[in-house]
């Protein structure tokens, strides 16, 4: 089939319909108020390993909703945990919890990836 | 049409006074009662309005204009305490010791501005070249001319957005409304005086809510090149020169930013007044955070819980003047209708 | 074989399977005990903390002073349930002896004595009947205040009463029948027998006024020991496995033992020894504020004896340590916690190269140009801006929380220049956390590499002195991190210059409360400093929660799992029992007490350095 006019090339965009969010979703229901992320930044500003690295809490927030979770552990693994970010949190999202949970969850996933392949 | 009926407003500022400059045309006789030594609340603190940079010395006169009027009596240095309700009328007790009868009570009490001591992280308080936006609207209001402490005009600003406001940490989840716009016209009225000035204004989300709010927001960065960056400032530090030193996020490309500042701008929120906390609890007629609760936000918005008391402005939640001076208006309207169906 | 009767078989299976399962618990649990132990154990045996052991033994393993001086009804309950016991058993061994003349004799002899023909004209008899009567009644005057709590817990001063399990309420049964039964079937026989004293006696005679004694008393002997032996084998499994736990708990305790890196061994002493009397319930705050019940202690504890832990119960905890000091058998319940805890920042590999020095250490100054290296990870070392003042004195550490109270730091400042003290300021751009909230969430490995990170800073530093201004910091700075330099908070530190008169303060008639934030009071024994200081500035008001039992002010970074609303709740519990004497500040000595206080808007709130620096 030919293809005429624009397309958006597939490996930019981030389908939506298809994204795994199993994760996120697993996450959001074991700490409910990391629904309340406004992605104001705050915690990545104030956080220590941010300055040294490339890790971003809220960008990791924002990539596991959408389903990317490839590249999230890696970045996890900067955390010192130390809980900055919870104070500079303003809408009270359990940071530190979520921290947690989306090592938990990544490390099952990647189990669970493996195993069905 | 002449009104036996006495109206007592506690508060002179923009609500209160155009609430009794409203219902003295009425006919009714009203006392205002202002617990500071001149009328206008915040209003007189201010040096231009958005979105049109009105003066507001400007409206302030008009409404002290309108309310030289025969029916309306002020008393200053004068605070409401308790209002109690006896016998179909209202005997309000007030700071001098004084027992004011009236037949309704208009509560219009109004909002004090966030305490940004209770944000630490921006340094309000400690480090001397961080200010409020009420103490940098009394520096455009004296001459025009911004400075550090040491009297320097600022080669850099930070304006930092959401101050006491939408936030979990001082314990209010709500926007004030006011301060984005107020960040805008800020920053426009900077850059006018300073054209040299750079500009940076952190904001988690610009709501331009009102009428031509938009509009000046394009402005600012059209014609007077504002800078903004999105993203909320989580600490700022004082430097050995006196400057300060701001960290944030840049959301939109995921990095952490520095930037060093010689005056950082804090748009403090609205939190209702100490009068509006402690009257609206002791009347039992709270709503969130210390508000008075309307007993109907749609179609009673002006009159509380208790027969006769009416509400106006930001004693009610955050409000622009405009919005108060429409709303004072209403409230004098309903305060006629009360008494109207009292007298069918 | 005169004095035997097929009726005490059952206790004698019940006793002689409890001592079997006592033996092989305790050996294990001793086997599991690491050498560096085992050494303690030797070398202190033969010393004076043995007979302090048997001291504390008597007054708390049977007299439960500390209970005592709690709560006088809850502490009357253990007493007398445990020492009157204790008493029927001892008192009773010397009885049979006396009445069969006889030092070894068989051992149910001494319990079941009554029932067997002894007579009544050995020696000391009737003393010997009144004694045993008052202790039975003792027990029994006990055993209705311990139902009297189960029905009405605040008949006991409990708020809230620990929620048992299945096994433990047929535990608790067999328990309580064991009394009354031994009560009725005493009773029996002193009827039929004519004989008995003032409790056994008396009611023989009234019961033989309408019941058929004759037949009721062998099944009434029966009753009572087959309650015994049912008890016995429930024991061992039961919450009633503290009676004996308890004792070796506190001779291996004050031999120099504690529960340090690892479970098991002396772990499961102090594991085993929790009663599940439910004090940790009423001081926690989780079940006060928050109205979180089953996450306390006790039950944290059980979970973790029944291997039934789940991450609620091991990282639902503010770690404040306020149930460790009421606990009236002393279990450190936190570290039990820490060491349950599993974090997945341990399981993994994790990197935190930018916390290694890079290949060729710094010497002094800042290492330039990052750039150049292979890989672009940018190393806190090499980032690392040059030292604010002097080397070689004081350093200054102000941790990642009192940065975002910039008025800790600056008031520090002020002091410090006001002393005329040359300082170092080793985090005024950032420092690395100093990995205590990484090490409580249970990662210790990863804690570690914060820990070397900030040794080397300090070391680089070359500092003769460390002064952090919080708490959390402090006390890992002094307990896991290898310095060999003195480490204050700043109220030490303060008060230190106060006492050598390097700054003078004003006195003013402000009036102060102290709140102890937990991990310097509690947690590292920090009382008399900050109290000291405020007195010196104006007036200290004390109240009833201080010191040991302080409240915790809600924000403890030690629980992952409570959110903002539950917090909330837990600060404004904590803030109206410290405001209630109507203070003009609030003052604390931690820069998360203060955020977490400050958000509530109730006080102003200090920290001890700015009301220090505001009144030089």
């Amino acid at each position: 089939m030919n293809t005429f006019g624009y397309k958006m090339s597939a490996p930019r965009s981030i389908n939506m319909d298809t994204a795994d969010l199993s994760v996120a979703h697993r996450i959001l229901d074991l700490e409910p108020t990391f629904r309340l992320c406004i992605s104001c930044g705050g915690c990545t500003s104030t956080c220590t390993a941010g300055n040294f690295t490339e890790f971003n809490i809220r960008e990791i927030n924002l990539l596991l909703r959408r389903g990317q979770l490839d590249t999230l552990e890696k970045a996890l693994e900067n955390c010192m945990f130390c809980g900055k970010c919870y104070l500079a949190c303003p809408h009270g999202v359990n940071t530190r919890n979520v921290i947690l949970l989306m090592k938990e969850q990544l490390q099952e996933w990647k189990q669970s990836k493996t195993t069905t392949l | 049409m002449e009104q036996e009926k006495k109206i007592l407003v506690a508060g002179g500022g923009p609500g209160g006074l155009e609430t009794a400059n409203t219902l003295a045309r009425m006919g009714f006789k009203v006392e205002i009662v202002e617990k500071e030594e001149t009328t206008g609340g915040h209003l007189k603190e201010w040096h231009q309005l958005f979105p049109n940079f009105r003066d507001a010395s400007d409206v302030m006169e008009e409404l002290r204009q309108r309310s030289q009027h025969p029916n309306i009596s002020i008393c200053y240095n004068e605070a409401i305490l308790d209002v109690k309700r006896v016998n179909g009328h209202f005997e309000s007790l007030t700071s001098k010791k004084r027992i004011i009868e009236s037949d309704a009570v208009v509560m219009a009490t109004g909002f004090d501005a966030f305490d940004a001591e209770r944000k630490e992280e921006f340094g309000y308080g400690v480090y001397p070249n961080v200010i409020t936006s009420v103490e940098l609207e009394k520096m455009l209001r004296e001459d025009g001319k911004v400075t550090t402490t040491d009297g320097r005009v600022p080669e850099r600003v930070a304006i930092v957005h959401c101050v006491g406001s939408r936030d979990e940490k001082v314990g209010n989840f709500y926007c004030s409304r006011v301060c984005c716009i107020c960040g805008v016209k800020q920053a426009i009225e900077i850059r006018k005086h300073h054209p040299e000035t750079r500009v940076t204004n952190f904001y988690m989300d610009m709501r331009m809510s009102g009428q031509y709010f938009e509009e000046l927001y394009r402005e600012s960065q059209e014609r007077w090149g504002v800078y903004y960056v999105r993203g909320r400032i989580s600490e700022a530090s004082g430097m050995m020169d006196g400057k300060i030193r701001v960290k944030a996020e840049d959301t939109l490309i995921a990095k952490p930013v520095t930037l060093t500042v010689d005056l950082l701008v804090l748009m403090t929120g609205i939190e209702a007044s100490k009068t509006t906390k402690e009257l609206s609890k002791k009347l039992e007629i709270e709503s969130d955070y210390g508000f008075f609760r309307p007993r109907d936000r749609h179609y009673d918005d002006q009159h509380s819980p208790i027969d006769g008391i009416f509400l106006v402005g930001t004693a009610k939640g955050p409000a622009t003047v405009k919005e108060t001076l429409a709303d004072a208006r209403a409230a004098a309207q309903r305060v006629w209708e009360f008494f109207e169906s009292k007298n069918v | 074989m005169n004095y035997f009767d097929i009726f005490v078989i059952p206790f004698y299976i019940g006793t002689i399977f409890l001592f079997s399962v006592l033996i092989i618990k305790f050996l294990q649990w001793f086997i599991q005990i690491p050498k560096s132990g085992k050494k303690l154990i030797w070398k202190n045996i033969f010393s004076t903390k043995t007979l302090k052991s048997s001291r504390e033994c008597f007054s708390e393993c049977l007299l439960h002073l500390r209970i005592f001086r709690k709560n006088l009804r809850l502490g009357y309950m253990h007493t007398s349930i445990a020492f009157g016991w204790f008493m029927l058993i001892v008192v009773g061994k010397f009885q049979s002896t006396a009445a069969t003349g006889e030092w070894i004799e068989p051992l149910h002899l001494a319990i079941f004595l009554k029932y067997f023909p002894v007579g009544e004209s050995f020696r000391y008899a009737y003393l010997f009947g009144f004694l045993m009567d008052f202790f039975l009644l003792l027990v029994l005057s006990g055993l209705l205040v311990a139902i009297a709590k189960r029905i009405r817990p605040k008949v006991t001063g409990m708020k809230r009463p620990t929620k048992h399990t299945a096994f433990d309420k047929v535990a608790l049964v067999s328990l309580w029948a064991i009394f009354p039964l031994r009560l009725l079937a005493e009773s029996f026989t002193s009827g039929l027998n004519h004989n008995g004293h003032f409790l056994t006696g008396t009611l023989g005679k009234f019961f033989d006024l309408f019941l058929p004694l004759d037949l009721l008393q062998y099944p009434t002997w029966w009753a009572y020991s087959l309650a015994l032996g049912v008890f016995f084998c429930v024991m061992p499994f039961s919450r009633y496995m503290h009676i004996f736990t308890e004792i070796e708990l506190v001779f291996l305790r004050n031999w120099g033992l504690k529960t340090e890196d690892q479970l098991g061994g002396f772990a499961n002493f102090e594991l085993h020894a929790c009663s599940r009397c439910g004090m940790c319930i009423d001081v926690c705050q989780l079940s006060t504020a928050a109205k979180i019940n089953d996450v306390q202690s006790v039950y944290f504890l059980r979970g973790e004896r029944h291997h039934t832990l789940s991450r609620k119960l091991t990282n639902n905890c503010l770690m404040c340590g306020r149930c460790e000091e009421v606990c009236p058998v002393r279990i450190k319940t936190n570290q039990h916690r820490l060491l349950t805890r599993t974090s997945p920042f341990e399981t993994e590999g994790h990197r935190y190269d930018y916390l290694q020095p890079p290949q060729a250490p710094p010497k002094g100054e800042v290492c330039d140009s990052t750039t150049e290296q292979e890989h672009s990870v940018t190393t806190a070392f090499a980032s690392h801006p040059p030292f604010r003042g002097g080397l070689g004195g004081l350093s200054y550490f102000a941790g990642c929380m009192t940065h975002l109270t910039p008025s800790i730091k600056t008031s520090m400042i002020k002091i410090f220049e006001k002393a005329g003290i040359p300082y170092t300021f080793i985090d005024e751009q950032d420092g690395v956390c100093c990995g205590r909230p990484m090490m409580l969430s249970g990662a210790k490995e990863a804690a570690q590499k914060m820990i070397a990170f900030n040794q080397k800073v300090i070391e680089e530093s070359q500092a003769q002195l460390l002064v952090t201004s919080c708490p959390i910091c402090y006390k890992f700075f002094k307990e896991n991190y290898q310095l060999d330099i003195p480490v204050m908070h700043h109220t030490e530190y303060i008060n230190m210059l106060i006492q050598e008169k390097k700054i003078k303060l004003h006195k003013t008639a402000e009036k102060y409360i102290y709140h102890d934030p937990c991990e310097l009071g509690r947690l590292s024994g920090v009382y008399e400093e900050p109290r000291t200081i405020l007195k010196k500035t104006g007036i200290l008001v004390s109240i009833p929660d201080e010191r040991e039992d302080a409240f915790c002010c809600g924000g403890s970074l030690a629980n992952t799992e409570i959110n903002y609303a539950e917090r909330g709740n837990i600060v404004r519990e904590a803030i109206q029992a410290l405001c209630a004497a109507d203070p003009d500040y609030l003052v604390t000595a931690c820069p998360l007490c203060k955020k977490t206080f400050n958000k509530e808007n109730v006080i102003p709130v200090k920290d001890i350095a700015e009301v220090v620096a505001g009144r030089l």
